[in-house]
């Protein structure tokens, strides 16, 4: 008897722990959601030229109950989301959390403050954060003599 | 015989990469009982109704789509921590108890929320016996 069923795909058992740390990880899966404590909400960044874009993920929290706050390159994601009104009772299955998060974020370059702006569409939070003046990368006129 | 079955692994894996992409996520869902009925709330963070399919067939609720990628062009991942724009795919089954035809559904802010009333009692036990 083999130690091992590869079952025609010799990468199967890798792709299956892959997917298992996924789930750990919290990228999807069965398994329940810890909120409030954890990296939650799961986060992306992104770096462009002139600005930074981080995307959250906070389906059914509310625009009014997240609270955005910058210090130089730290962003924080706060928020609240809001427990079903259902009774614990008659649950046949849970696996959404709820309750208070928050979320540090430091970005690869420091921020202008001023010109943040933020949106929430489809439970997707968008960031786009401006580079400030100091990190943006300058051009310089070479002069010929 | 051996280079037969390496083009089999080959057109194998072609399929999967073609139907999917990546492996498809399962949404998270509380599902709960009511008076009315049953309701099952999922998690479908980047979906709008475009891109989602919620089915009843021979008694499987099926929820089936895939997120839109956002608009990223010119920016360089630094961290992923989400999946984007990924495929998604989950299945219940459903007791008789549950009135499909009435089954209504509905999305807001990144979560589905699908209403199953309870079918009527009077349908499945009162029968009326008359008398010759």
């Amino acid at each position: 008897m083999p130690l091992f069923d590869w079952g025609g795909d010799p990468w199967a058992p890798l792709k299956e722990m892959q997917r298992e740390l996924g789930r750990l990880l919290g990228r999807g899966g069965g398994e329940s959601q810890l909120v409030g404590g954890g990296s939650y909400p799961p986060v992306s960044i992104y770096d462009g030229e002139d600005r930074m874009i981080v995307l959250a993920e906070v389906p059914g929290v509310p625009l009014s109950a997240l609270d955005l706050s910058i210090t130089d390159d730290t962003l924080v994601i706060k928020g609240s989301k809001p427990a079903p009104e259902a009774a614990r009772e008659s649950y046949h299955r849970r696996e959404r959390g709820s309750g208070d998060f928050s979320r540090t974020v430091v970005l690869p370059d420091s921020v202008n403050a001023e010109k943040i702006k933020a949106q929430l569409a489809h439970g997707i939070l968008r960031i786009e954060l401006p580079k400030s003046e100091a990190s943006r990368p300058r051009k310089i006129d070479v002069q010929s003599s | 015989m051996a280079k037969n079955e390496s083009n089999d692994v080959r057109v194998t894996r072609g399929k999967t990469e073609r139907t999917e992409g990546g492996p498809s996520r399962a949404p998270y869902v509380d599902i709960y009982e009511t008076e009315s009925g049953l309701t099952l709330v999922a998690e479908l963070p980047g979906v709008s109704a475009d891109g989602l399919a919620v089915e009843v067939e021979k008694g499987v609720l099926t929820i089936s789509g895939k997120a839109d990628a956002p608009a990223l062009e010119g920016y360089r991942p630094v961290y992923e921590g989400m999946a984007l724009g990924g495929s998604f795919f989950r299945a219940f089954a459903l007791s008789d108890e549950v009135d499909r035809e009435a089954t209504t559904a509905s999305l807001k802010e990144g979560v589905l929320t699908v209403q199953m009333p309870k079918a009527p009692q009077a349908r499945t036990r009162r029968i009326d016996v008359e008398g010759a």
